[in-house]
């Protein structure tokens, strides 16, 4: 049993992991592509980072803002973040990213611990459901995020993100 | 401001409440533990469970979710000692196992409480002077495989204490709130036919049930019940079965403002607690002794004034109407 548990606890790793390195990507990606992730991230400050892990020493993933760009950072890189999302264990993880939940939903259920000025979580979490509708299909994407709003020229930009996350620097 | 004005508003905004601990509830709300240790800043828990079927099956499901994040933990019952090196401790079951560990704990030192769905009500809050737990968690991963009459027996002392609550005349808003929570997952939880949502509804039930009693005095119906289970005449919610309903009926009768506050909201709440109760006396096999109960609390009692005199008497002077009838 102990060890299918670690089996268990390994795979979830690894799929958070590859999930986390797709969302960091697609993220930087969304910046470049979608005029609202854009307005969002101009809102922040300079120097502004944001960081999203598993406690306590789980995957993550790191965004900063630094002139005027929006940067996704591999983890080992990155300095204290302005504002981290933690969740607080892999199994809480998994609930939210095989979308069990939507980010709101376990927010509410006090399975993310938020360090940092909340109205830039507020921003963040706003990016994180935009950036989904685009990763996600339709119905997955419905149950993932708070409130489904499909942008306008979606499969267009859909396919730029997809690119970009394979392929850009 | 005028004198009066003041006065209406102290009367109004003038208050004390003794707020409870943090309350995780429903699945995966054990993967919570780890975490809340970190931040108390405990790594090494002592779990603290009952010599028995349910404390072991506790402390598996407990082990396990801490294993998960490299945890490990020394586990003991009541009966033993703390070791020395431990930093937090996790009581792990009902009643006995949570007033050892509150009354071993040391104020610094963190106290989590997993409960499942058979609770006396107690766990949760303040236990007769001793600490409340810093944290409690509720997860039906860990429940016991299902005896529904224990956990039908949790409900009913809970909606005693809910009930209870209500004859306050002015009732704080604080303290309404959770009284209403807890009448909710009763109403939510029926019927008790052992499934996993009842029997979660019963468990965050008793834990509301256990915040209202660190905020509201027992009444007739606790009291009565506690000392016929101390004399080993029925149990407690039997004896809250029998007499619950005289004191719903004496609580019309008063016209008792938080029962109104509660109808307002639900229509009529004497109906709806009693609703509550018709449906929790089948699985809990309450219906039989009834009669017998209510001679027997009521020729005990009728004489003894000590405990909220007042109280009793209006509940039994309702329960012999009845009987006269």
């Amino acid at each position: 049993m102990v060890k299918e548990q670690c089996m268990g606890t390994a795979a979830s790793r690894i799929y958070l992991s590859l999930l986390f390195w797709v969302t960091g990507r697609a993220v930087q990606a969304a910046w470049r592509t979608d005029r609202e992730v854009r307005r969002e991230f101009d809102r922040l400050p300079d120097l502004f980072s944001f960081r999203l892990s598993v406690y306590p020493s789980g995957p993550g993933l790191t965004i900063m803002k630094k002139e005027g760009t929006v940067r996704y950072i591999r983890q080992g890189e990155e300095g204290p973040a302005d504002l981290h999302m933690m969740i607080k264990s892999l199994s809480h993880g998994m609930s939210l990213f095989t979308f069990q939940e939507s980010t709101a939903l376990s927010a509410s259920r006090g399975r993310i611990a938020i360090y940092g000025d909340l109205s830039y979580a507020c921003s963040i979490v706003r990016v994180l459901d935009r950036v989904e509708i685009y990763l996600l299909p339709r119905v997955i994407a419905k149950r993932a995020v708070k409130r489904y709003e499909s942008p306008p020229a979606k499969h267009r930009k859909r396919f730029m993100i997809y690119l970009r996350v394979l392929f850009s620097p | 401001m005028t004198g009066e004005a003041m006065k209406e508003l102290m009367q109004e905004k003038s208050m004390a409440f003794r707020i409870g601990p943090s309350l995780f509830s429903g699945w995966k709300a054990l993967s919570h533990i780890p975490f809340e240790l970190s931040r108390r800043r405990a790594q090494h828990p002592c779990i603290l469970h009952r010599d028995d079927e349910e404390g072991a099956y506790l402390t598996r499901a407990l082990r396990s979710c801490l294993k998960q994040e490299g945890i490990s933990a020394v586990s003991l019952t009541e009966a033993m000692e703390l070791p020395g090196e431990h930093d937090s401790i996790i009581a792990a079951g009902r009643g006995s196992v949570q007033r050892r560990a509150k009354q071993l704990a040391a104020p610094e030192i963190p106290l989590f409480s997993v409960l499942s769905d058979i609770q006396d009500c107690r766990e949760a809050g303040r236990d007769e002077g001793l600490r409340h737990p810093d944290a409690v968690f509720i997860d039906p991963a860990s429940f016991q495989p299902c005896i529904t009459k224990l956990t039908a027996d949790s409900a009913l002392t809970a909606l005693a204490v809910c009930t209870e609550a209500l004859q306050q005349d002015r009732i704080h808003s604080l303290l309404y709130s959770i009284v209403r929570t807890g009448l909710k997952f009763l109403h939510q939880g029926a019927p008790w036919d052992g499934s996993m949502e009842s029997r979660l509804c019963t468990a965050n039930a008793c834990a509301a049930a256990a915040l209202v009693r660190s905020n509201s005095p027992p009444g007739a119906v606790t009291s009565v019940s506690e000392a016929l289970h101390a004399s080993a005449f029925c149990l407690r919610s039997e004896a809250s079965a029998a007499l619950l309903p005289p004191l719903v009926q004496a609580m019309v009768n008063r016209q008792c403002s938080s029962l109104e506050i509660l109808s307002r909201e639900i229509g009529n709440g004497a109906a709806y607690i009693l609703d509550i109760l018709e449906g929790l006396r089948k699985p809990s096999g309450c219906d039989a002794r009834q009669s017998d109960i209510l001679h027997f609390a009521f020729n005990t009692f009728q004489t003894s004034k000590k405990n909220h005199a007042g109280q009793i008497l209006d509940l039994f002077s309702t329960i012999d109407e009845g009987a006269q009838s």
